[in-house]
């Protein structure tokens, strides 16, 4: 829940002021004149701001939102219920959410205000993948003239918008590095075809025959087949490079907000399976949140990722491994999600390789987001940006001596990356 | 977000306060000195300004669409003789642009029956005036009223502009 702001005053709006200088200038024109009509004409003009102030709530009146996002992909959809306590009614309500940096507004918001409640509804794009809070709404009581507000007390749960490639949700069936002492003391909650015995279930066309259960099948009189509940195999260490490079703040922030994204989805997918995972920020220090697994873990890495931004200053790479060993145990299978864009960033994978974690790095690609050069013709423009994925592709040929890169270019899909991940022999030339 | 002079939103603008505030301001320029051939045209033409200019204008710029109808209505109000049914017609031109003020563009339909709410208040006192101003002689003795509520209105103005917590109440301690 949102912390309740202290109470705000009334506040007039320009309208009042307009209305109070015309009464003031009806009246001297009336003592002027000698003449009652200004004067009469003044009075309703400067009765109504000061009847506004005094009829109306005299405190913040209070608010409470409810919201929801939905949608899927690009696509995001914001639903909140605005209910003002009475004798607030919802009609009086002014509500803006601002919209986020980066995110575009399909249509404009839509307002329905039903019986006691209003329902705002937002729809929005985002360009790339991201993990976002939505803005808290900013909700005004004004009265039924508009010529006087008070801001509302507004009790809103946050709302987050959490985007990622789909086929991050199959990350969760990659088998970890063991860096249990026990591996099996827990299990997944994944059933799949080995570990604990967890039950039966009727055969399906695909199941293997040494899976029938054999006894099982005679007493009922149909193929029924076992179900095993999978161990947990290991942690998962999800660092992520914030350092500012050469491309500039924006291209180096909106980067990052792909590899929050992109975080977010791994570190969720593996959550789920009970895995421990843990996600590292390293700027100019590092920032860490521990292996651990459960719904509060999800809470603190996406509190993380939202409080990470890019850094001012860069860190020495040696710096990032050394710390990284405090919090995590070494053979930690380690995802480094870095743009590769500095020479920073690309000694980064090493120290970190050389200090015991074995390493994949999954590098968002800086070329989709280069913006043409106006100066240049179409020819010299193709030609320059065949010279960027030619130097690109060097630095990612070149980082493949100490781990295994990911080159991410369509930011709306990782299945390429999840197959890798999923094909253990490839993967050990990081370890 | 930006706002742009849609038809809709023009349809909004001209709504039936629109009507309302023509209506009234007619009403005055009737009552008034001025030639109907300038106070009518004044009257209609300040309201349809003041409606495009609220339809037309960013928000934040909307309140300027009272100054034409407000100098309209003052001019009509001038130069109207001195008697009872003129300062009703004057009274009741500043009600309307009261409701007027309620009918924002970007407010739900109905805003002008919710702004009936808003002119209570000043129509029961422009009730009280207008009775009161039968049974006063008038001449002198209405002008000193009306200075003394000049000298009042604007040092209470001057306050509660300088003061608008004057309006708001301490929340009790079990809110």
């Amino acid at each position: 829940m949102s912390a309740r702001p202290p109470t705000s005053g009334l506040r007039w709006r320009p309208a009042a002021y307009v209305l109070l200088g015309a009464a003031v200038v009806l009246f001297g024109v009336g003592i002027v004149l000698r003449s009652p009509v200004p004067v009469l004409l003044a009075f309703p003009l400067l009765l109504a701001p000061l009847s506004a102030g005094l009829f109306g709530p005299r405190t913040s009146p209070p608010v409470r939102v409810e919201g929801r996002t939905d949608g899927s992909g690009r696509s995001v959809r914001v639903t909140e219920l605005f209910t003002p306590e009475p004798p607030v009614r919802p009609e009086a309500l002014e509500v803006a959410v601002a919209v986020p940096p980066g995110v575009t507004e399909d249509r404009p918001p839509e307002k329905v205000v039903r019986d006691g409640y209003l329902r705002l509804t937002l729809a929005w794009s985002v360009p790339d993948p991201t993990v976002m809070t939505v803005p808290a709404p900013d909700v005004i009581w004004r009265d039924p003239l508009g010529l006087v507000e008070r801001r509302a007390l507004v009790d809103a749960s946050d709302l987050f918008v959490e985007r990622y490639p789909p086929e991050l949700h199959r990350a969760g069936a990659v088998r970890l590095r063991r860096t249990l002492a026990l591996p099996g003391e827990t299990m997944s909650r994944s059933v799949g075809e080995s570990g604990e015995f967890y039950g039966i279930r009727e055969a399906s066309p695909g199941d293997p025959p040494r899976r029938i259960n054999w006894r099982a099948t005679a007493r009922a009189g149909r193929r029924l087949v076992n179900e095993y509940a999978l161990d947990r195999t290991g942690d998962l260490l999800i660092l992520l490079d914030t350092r500012p490079t050469s491309l500039g703040p924006a291209v180096d922030g909106r980067l990052l907000a792909v590899s929050r994204g992109a975080a977010f989805g791994l570190a969720e997918a593996f959550l789920r399976e009970k895995s421990r995972v843990g996600i590292a920020s390293y700027g100019e220090f590092l920032r860490a949140v521990p292996l651990a697994t459960g719904r509060t873990q999800r809470v603190r890495l996406r509190t993380l990722l939202l409080e990470t931004t890019v850094a001012d200053l860069p860190g020495p790479a040696e710096r990032c491994a050394v710390a990284l060993r405090r919090y995590y145990p070494p053979n930690t299978t380690t995802v480094i999600l870095s743009p590769l864009a500095s020479e920073e960033q690309l000694d980064l994978v090493s120290h970190v390789r050389r200090r015991g974690f074995p390493t994949v790095v999954l590098s968002p690609s800086y070329l989709p987001m280069m913006a043409r050069r106006t100066n240049l013709v179409e020819e010299d423009e193709a030609l320059a940006a065949r010279f960027a994925r030619l130097t690109r592709r060097e630095e990612v040929a070149r980082m493949w001596r100490d781990a295994p890169v990911v080159d991410w270019e369509d930011y709306w899909s990782l299945g390429g990356f999840v197959d890798f991940l999923r094909r253990p022999a490839a993967r050990e030339r990081g370890g | 977000m930006k706002v742009r002079p849609t038809a809709a939103l023009l349809r909004r603008a001209f709504g039936p306060a629109y009507g309302l505030l023509v209506a009234a301001s007619i009403g005055l320029s009737v009552f008034s000195a001025v030639p109907p051939i300038v106070g009518v045209p004044l009257a209609v033409g300040s309201a349809t300004l003041a409606s495009l200019l609220r339809g037309v204008v960013p928000r934040h710029y909307r309140f300027f669409g009272l100054l034409p109808p407000i100098v309209a209505l003052g001019i009509l109000a001038s130069y109207c003789p001195l008697g009872t049914i003129p300062e009703l017609a004057a009274g009741l031109a500043g009600l309307a642009l009261l409701l007027w003020c309620s009918e924002d563009p970007d407010r739900d339909p109905g805003a002008l029956g919710r702004g009936l709410a808003g002119v209570v208040v000043p129509a029961t006192v422009l009730a009280l005036a207008w009775v009161s101003s039968l049974l006063l002689p008038s001449g002198v003795g209405s002008l000193g009223i009306a200075a003394a509520l000049l000298v009042a209105c604007v040092v209470g103005v001057g306050l509660l502009l300088g003061a608008p917590r004057v309006f708001d109440r301490d929340p009790s301690a079990t809110s």
